[in-house]
């Protein structure tokens, strides 16, 4: 489903990405967790190309994108087949909840409106959100916009759902609603990699765990063995961390 | 005559100096529509980054900044004829300079003078568009073209519209600069009128106060539209 070689990403002379390799099967469930300023999400977004990668190469599905030949018809349909939710939700302000689903039914896929506000309707009541069409982003709170926006991200039928950090500008009383959305997706056999803080939520729902520290990949296992038995020094460190941490939550 | 108003008088020559008005709103409009195109276009340019064009609308955003109005219009009403004639003798071509009005080289400032304004103005109002939103309608899959015109314009407009509402308020103000290059506009109108009776201050209070009246109902026109477009504030859609 997706193959990544050798991906490098400079943001001008900084070295963010130093060559990932990562292949990843269809319907399994990746998580990506690592400190801040590790490259996770700047991985996840070269996979959509809302970053460029400076090398590389990135398969998705049947798209084979090389770092230095990235033509516009491949990149618009890498990124048509593939779903992104983002850490500020990002939806379009000038559009209603319903709207921002349509949107791109509507101008991407060329579907007639009415068609389109079905398939809207039917993705607002997958994540709950049925009498909320008419709402504006303003009118939601953030877990109903993190919502709508996995809605929209959905709509194109993708064939890899991305989420970057969904849950991290959430109140602590909103997270569990965005996070029972995603676990359903992830549930329902959608290829999905997700970069999160929420370890917990990494182990219940993940196949799959990726730690990264500075721009590589320092270790990969299944998410039991993970947590249980880490084998790099700095994955140990970054687990006992937030191990510690939920004592003090008890 | 007692008093220092003639106010008979006054009512007497405001139909002649309204006369001027349908002049004024047609250079302030037609203006104000090229210099749309013009910002719009000097906006992307400078946004995106396009090497060449960014030089030249820098170039030309500076001197139309950086020079007076009054002067741009000399410019315009003596430079144009000019090259008129320079391309009719290159090209053999017979543009009759003569009988070109006035008037075209009053739009032709006057639309480079709000376009470089405007470029400036819509140039905020774009990146005030939160980069997020950008992303998220690329992640979808639109294009560059698509997200600019279902995404990211409408919201600059919205944010947009009280500045840009300004400038046509202030465009229409400075179209009385027009009689310098005589077209008969209202200040053009008021000239002409006061000079067969010599009673300028009663012309140029007739003139100030249509002036006042126009953009009285500009302001009310533009607060209906600024109410439109703030529809998506409230929350949830009516019906």
């Amino acid at each position: 489903m997706v193959k990544i070689t050798n991906l490098q990403k400079y943001f001008k002379r900084h070295h963010v990405l130093k060559g990932i390799n990562l292949a990843i099967k269809e319907g399994e469930t990746v998580a990506i967790i690592g400190p801040s300023g590790s490259g996770k999400s700047t991985l996840l977004r070269c996979m959509n190309l809302l970053e460029r990668p400076s090398e590389g190469t990135i398969q998705i599905g049947d798209t084979t994108l090389e770092a230095h030949h990235i033509d516009k018809m491949s990149l618009l349909q890498v990124r048509r087949s593939t779903g992104m939710v983002f850490q500020n939700y990002n939806l379009f302000a000038n559009k209603t909840s319903l709207e921002n689903i349509t949107e791109a039914l509507i101008t991407v896929k060329k579907i007639e409106k009415g068609e389109a506000e079905k398939i809207g309707y039917a993705l607002l009541n997958t994540v709950g959100l049925g009498d909320k069409g008419n709402h504006y982003p303003s009118g939601l709170s953030g877990g109903q916009q993190q919502r709508v926006a996995i809605a929209r991200a959905l709509a194109l039928n993708p064939k890899l759902m991305l989420f970057d950090e969904p849950t991290s500008a959430l109140d602590p009383e909103l997270v569990q609603e965005v996070l029972q959305v995603i676990r359903n997706i992830a549930n329902g056999g959608l290829t999905t990699i997700i970069v999160t803080h929420e370890l917990e939520f990494a182990r219940d729902i993940a196949d799959r765990i990726i730690f990264m520290d500075e721009g590589l990949i320092i270790e990969e296992n299944n998410a039991k063995d993970f947590f249980v038995s880490p084998q790099h020094p700095r994955t140990r460190k970054f687990i006992e961390k937030f191990t510690q941490q939920s004592l003090y939550y008890i | 005559m007692t008093g220092i108003l003639d106010f008979s008088y006054m009512i007497e020559s405001v139909p002649a100096i309204a006369k001027g008005i349908p002049i004024s709103l047609s250079i302030a409009l037609i203006a104000f529509i090229f210099g749309m195109g013009i910002g719009l276009a000097g906006a992307l340019v400078k946004i995106y980054n396009i090497p060449l064009l960014k030089q030249i609308f820098g170039v030309y955003v500076s001197f139309i900044r950086g020079t007076p109005l009054l002067v741009q219009i000399f410019l315009s009403y003596y430079g144009i004829p000019l090259i008129i004639r320079q391309f009719n003798y290159l090209y053999g071509t017979d543009i009759n300079i003569a009988f070109i009005p006035a008037i075209y080289f009053i739009y032709v400032a006057f639309a480079l003078n709000a376009g470089a304004y405007l470029t400036e103005t819509i140039r905020s109002a774009i990146l005030s568009v939160e980069k997020g939103q950008v992303e998220a309608s690329y992640s979808v899959g639109m294009t560059t073209f698509q997200s600019l015109k279902r995404i990211i314009l409408p919201q600059a407009l919205k944010v947009g519209l009280p500045n840009i509402g300004n400038h046509f308020i202030a465009l229409l103000k400075d179209t009385s600069l027009a009689f310098a290059a005589s077209v008969p506009e209202i200040i053009g109108m008021a000239k002409i009128i006061a000079g067969r009776t010599s009673q300028f201050f009663e012309v140029y209070i007739v003139a100030a106060l249509l002036y006042w009246i126009i953009c009285i109902v500009l302001e009310r026109i533009m607060n209906l539209f600024e109410m439109r477009l703030r529809k998506s504030e409230k929350g949830v859609r009516n019906g």
